[in-house]
């Protein structure tokens, strides 16, 4: 058995834990996109529901595994934990309608409410892009300084696949990068913008503040991550320096998960 | 200090959103140089059209509440109190709140509570 099959079976294990949680991941009116008593959640009714979702979720999973450990056949595994996902997503959907209520026709707005921003501010958040921007002048004003090939994947190891160093991969994935994190900034400023306000007052409206802010906490930090490889391809570290990079994306989506969680 | 709406409601939602500020307004919730929520803020928080907001806003405006400026957004503004209110608009609003106590009755408020409503509010009108 290969270090990839194993390592394809945990990331299949990691992805199911998150499926496990999606449910958790809504407001408290919502139930697999169906609005109900916020309440329902914790009645016979809810619950019988989440288990059998999870039921599903989880054996989807094993199967998943148990196809790439078994077979070595990653898409089929792939394919039968998006499929068990989507299945339990739409069964748990067409069980909860039963319990589907009408939306409060009050809405109610706290005109007292604090201002909310970018977090760390806008600079924060573009900083990733002027450090490509940098990168790629620097890789322009150096030109016969770049390696003959550049790495555009890593793996344990180090780097395992490369391409030529030509004005189209440098400026292109240089170009790739700066598009995601704008992506990101995006989304960041759309949640802040232009998402609508579930809590209006109280611990709910503190609660849902401090949900949004960590959002776009790990919006704007995945930037500065998604950054790093544009410096890896063009400095080309040893593979320890990237293999940290690994681990601290994992540490801090990880982080983000649990805090996601203990905030509701 | 909260706007509440009600989606149920005969009376737009417009209307609802100019009455409920001009309350805080009026009992002193929103002092001058308070700022109002962004007008798509509020519109989406409240999940009305922006142009309902806007209406909203420029009609707390155009009674001097409010000073809108293209950048800075909706601001409370110290507004002069009228010396004497015009006699026909004594008459209009009396008759107005006839109609809301009829209303009330033909919806099945008692008599004794339209009452009790209205000396309470007579009451905390001449507290303030």
């Amino acid at each position: 058995m290969s270090g990839d099959t194993i390592l394809l079976a945990v990331v299949l294990m990691l992805i199911g834990g998150l499926f496990h949680m999606v449910p958790r991941l809504t407001r408290p009116d919502l139930f697999f996109a169906v609005t109900i008593a916020p309440e329902f959640r914790r009645a016979s009714g809810g619950q019988r529901i989440l288990r059998r979702y999870h039921a599903i979720v989880w054996s989807a999973t094993l199967a998943a595994i148990l196809i790439e450990l078994a077979a070595g056949m990653p898409l089929a595994a792939v394919l039968v934990l998006g499929g068990g996902f989507l299945w339990a997503l739409v069964s748990a959907h067409g069980r909860a309608l039963a319990y589907a209520v009408l939306p409060s026709p009050i809405l109610e707005v706290d005109l007292a409410a604090p201002r909310e921003g970018l977090p760390g501010g806008p600079m924060v958040a573009v900083l990733p892009l002027l450090f490509l921007g940098g990168l790629g002048l620097w890789a322009g004003l150096h030109w016969n300084r770049l390696p003959q090939r550049l790495p555009v994947h890593w793996g344990l190891h180090g780097a395992d696949r490369w391409v030529a160093t030509t004005p189209a991969s440098v400026f292109g994935s240089l170009a790739v990068y700066a598009s995601m994190c704008l992506l990101l900034i995006g989304v960041a400023w759309g949640l802040l913008q232009w998402s609508r306000r579930i809590s209006t007052a109280g611990e709910g409206a503190a609660a849902e503040r401090g949900f949004r802010r960590r959002i776009m906490q790990l919006l704007i930090v995945t930037e500065y991550f998604l950054a790093c490889p544009a410096w890896f391809m063009v400095f080309q570290p040893s593979a320890a320096a990237v293999n940290v990079w690994g681990l601290a994306l994992t540490a801090v989506i990880a982080a983000f998960a649990v805090s996601l969680l203990r905030g509701g | 200090m909260i706007l509440r709406i009600d989606l149920r409601s005969s009376i737009p939602v417009y209307r609802q959103i100019v009455d409920g500020l001009r309350i805080l307004l009026v009992n002193g919730e929103m002092k001058p140089g308070d700022q109002l929520p962004p007008v798509r803020r509020l519109a989406l928080d409240l999940g009305v059209h922006f142009n309902t907001v806007a209406e909203a806003y420029r009609t707390l405006e155009q009674e001097g509440w409010l000073e809108i400026g293209r950048r800075s957004g909706a601001r409370v503004v110290a507004r002069a109190v009228p010396h004497k209110a015009d006699p026909g608009t004594g008459e209009a609003f009396e008759r107005r709140l006839r109609e809301l106590a009829a209303e009330m009755q033909a919806r099945g408020f008692p008599r004794g509570r339209i009452a009790r409503e209205l000396r309470r509010l007579a009451e905390s009108l001449e507290r303030s």
